[in-house]
């Protein structure tokens, strides 16, 4: 195969990534390799809990080994083709954001209801999670329009839930 | 005292277990529908919501609402190009093509037709195998059953998306959380940390709903969905003559499906891509050329995927091994209603056999008479926005993981879980081995010490003593060696060679 100019025994960015995952695996193989061997007690070591914790920290840092050395080895031998994932077409400002939408909502039921907090949580996320697909900028009447919508939509849901589960089920809320 | 088989079958046909297939397939069939949601997750949804209900109920609804999802899956892979679930993988190849021509009606109805027929099939093959199976399985000891459970983990990371290697990670991830908790053969406490509420170990549902719901909420937030199109659905039921035609096919794929899912660790994802391959390969004249809308790319896939329903429960009831995610959550749900999978599940309770074969059957019934005589009401559900679906699960993550014990602890789990889930799947990493590791963990683990302990210091020396376990270390290799190309061209070589070293021996004998 023939380098590209300037290219050289360069990684790309899966591949680095893919080491950096290895080594956090190999890290926490490493630490779980540890943890386990204060497990083991008076007792034989293969009769003990600590036996089998241990050689699983063993398969996990025997694999992170791998998976650290299989792109630095592509990279070395030139290969093109890395056998790693998907490249993220994830947004992760946009995850950061949900996932404290999502955190908030099971803090908040204890203090302020199921019912409440249901409502307020799927109205935030909705509006949230239409926005960041929205394509075109919306004028003033239709944002209304649409915010109107998502609250009706999240009453109606968070009333539903409330009865079909809490009231006809009899299962226990948060 | 053993009930006869009448009584079973009343007990099957009983209007309240019926009324719950019946709910359990509908709701299935929406689950089935809507992308994002698949089977293990509205399983692992629906376990906790199952307390109040005897455990045939709770069979009668799960089971239901199973066959159900991969019914359903098909409609959203036909119609807006998006499986429902991964084992509808590959209707969507020919599928999605019949619905750019306005063929939506009949796309939709042979692969319901071809999912009644995989159901059928699935039924068939579990019937005449279990039993052979179990008294296989009663042979086992705990040799072979760690071997086992290292058969199934190896086997479902080398067939999942992204490599072996992030496979077995990711079981061995699911091996440890297994662990955690006080040791049941010495009394130790593993992993815990001083936390009183992980004394007990990490609930499996919790985990479930977070792996599943949690991380595909997050997953969902992250990405765009495609635009849907505007379809015509046309006519639904197919004809009597194509059904005949394609008869041959669904039985051949049925058998194939069900096969593939008796295997520990593959399921109805596998079955359903295998199935399109052997359509491709075995039918020569297909009525359009494959991924321009053959039925034959409907109708394989589709049988296979639901024949494999039938085959995943055989290792599931004989061994207590699951043969995929959604069989690990039902064998959670079995554990969750007070009952120890394994070979002694069938001893003890023969009737439970009996009556998951009544409630297959009905939730086909079920399907075929609801899947046709609804297309056009359910094609539009299939177009629900996302952005209003996911936070709906969200709320019903909360429930599920909250109803289990009345604890926030284990809505927190959820939650943890469902991160933990969102990073693995950001990095490649699939999430069915993490799940099999979890539920075999345990089986692995005590077996494997109780081996040790039974060989004394001849392990190895026992364990090549042992046919079945000699079989099942020959498997747990050729399922390792089977992930790396080079030792699959070498295998290829070797099964070359076998074959023209028999086929030399035939021709000497004749």
């Amino acid at each position: 195969m023939e380098r590209g100019k300037g290219q050289g025994h360069r990684m790309d960015k899966k591949q680095k990534r893919e080491i950096g995952v290895g080594i956090v695996f190999l890290a926490f193989g490493v630490y779980t390799f540890c943890e386990a061997l204060t497990l083991k007690g008076k007792e034989n070591l293969s009769h003990s809990g600590a036996f089998f914790p241990l050689i699983i920290a063993l398969i996990i840092i025997l694999f992170s080994i791998v998976l650290v050395i299989k792109p630095i080895g592509q990279t070395l031998s030139r290969e093109k083709k890395a056998s790693v994932g998907e490249e993220p077409t994830q947004s992760l400002w946009k995850v950061g954001i949900g996932l404290i939408i999502l955190i908030a909502y099971p803090i908040l039921v204890p203090h302020t209801g199921f019912l409440l907090t249901t409502f307020s949580f799927l109205a935030v996320l909705i509006y949230f999670m239409k926005r960041i697909r929205r394509e075109k900028k919306l004028e003033r009447k239709e944002k209304i329009k649409q915010i109107l919508i998502i609250l009706f939509i999240s009453f109606i849901v968070a009333f539903f839930v409330k009865i079909l589960f809490g009231n006809l089920f009899r299962i226990p809320l948060p | 005292m053993e009930q006869s088989i009448w009584d079973i079958i009343l007990m099957g046909l009983h209007w309240d277990a019926m009324l719950l297939v019946f709910l359990g397939a509908v709701t299935g069939m929406l689950v089935g529908i809507l992308p994002g949601l698949t089977a293990t997750m509205g399983i692992a949804l629906l376990v906790s919501l199952t307390y109040g209900l005897t455990v045939v109920n709770a069979f009668a609804i799960m089971i239901g609402l199973w066959v159900g999802s991969i019914f359903g899956a098909s409609r959203s892979a036909i119609l807006i190009n998006i499986p429902g679930t991964p084992a509808s993988i590959a209707t969507g190849f020919d599928g999605y093509p019949l619905t750019k021509q306005g063929l939506a009606g009949h796309a939709i109805g042979i692969a319901t037709v071809a999912s009644f027929a995989g159901n059928l099939i699935g039924v068939v093959v579990l019937t005449i195998a279990i039993f052979p199976m179990l008294e296989l399985a009663l042979r086992f000891g705990s040799f072979e059953f760690f071997l086992l459970a290292f058969v199934g983990l190896t086997m479902i990371s080398s067939i999942s998306p992204g490599s072996f290697i992030k496979g077995m990670l990711s079981g061995s991830l699911g091996f440890l959380v297994a662990m955690i908790g006080i040791d049941p053969m010495t009394g130790v406490l593993r992993f815990t940390y001083g936390s009183v509420s992980l004394t007990t170990g990490v609930s499996f549902i919790p985990v479930m709903i977070g792996l599943f719901g949690i991380s595909e909420v997050l997953v969902s937030i992250g990405e765009k969905y495609p635009k849907l199109i505007a379809e015509r659905i046309g006519r639904v039921i197919p004809s009597f003559s194509t059904i005949k035609k394609q008869s041959w096919l669904m039985a051949e794929t049925g058998l194939l499906g069900s096969i593939i899912g008796a295997l520990p660790g593959v399921g109805g994802e596998v079955a359903c891509l295998m199935g399109y391959d052997y359509a491709k390969r075995r039918v020569k004249n297909p009525t359009r050329p494959f991924g321009e809308g053959a039925d034959e790319g409907i109708i394989a896939p589709e049988t296979a995927n639901n024949s494999a329903i039938g085959g995943a429960i055989i290792p599931m009831l004989t061994l207590g091994i699951p043969g995929d995610a959604v069989t690990a959550v039902l064998l959670g749900a079995f554990i969750i209603h007070g009952m120890e999978p394994g070979p002694l599940l069938l001893v003890h309770h023969k009737e439970f056999f009996y009556l998951i074969i009544i409630f297959m059957l009905l939730a086909g019934i079920f399907m075929l008479a609801f899947g046709l005589s609804t297309v056009r009401l359910l094609s539009k559900i299939s177009v629900i926005p996302e952005y209003v679906l996911m936070p709906i699960v969200v709320v019903l993550c909360v429930i599920g993981s909250f109803a289990l014990q009345c604890s926030f602890a284990d809505v927190h789990i959820a939650f943890a879980f469902g991160i933990l889930g969102y990073l693995l799947r950001r990095f490649g990493f699939p999430l069915g081995p993490l799940v099999i590791g979890i539920i075999l963990g345990p089986i692995a683990d005590s077996n494997l010490r109780r081996s040790v302990m039974l060989a004394g210091g001849d392990f190895f020396i026992e364990l090549l003593g042992r046919p079945i376990s000699v079989v099942l270390l020959i498997v747990l290799i050729l399922s390792i060696l089977s992930t790396s190309a080079k030792s699959k061209e070498g295998l290829i070589k070797v099964w070359g060679l076998f074959k023209r070293v028999v086929g030399k021996g035939h021709l000497k004998k004749g």
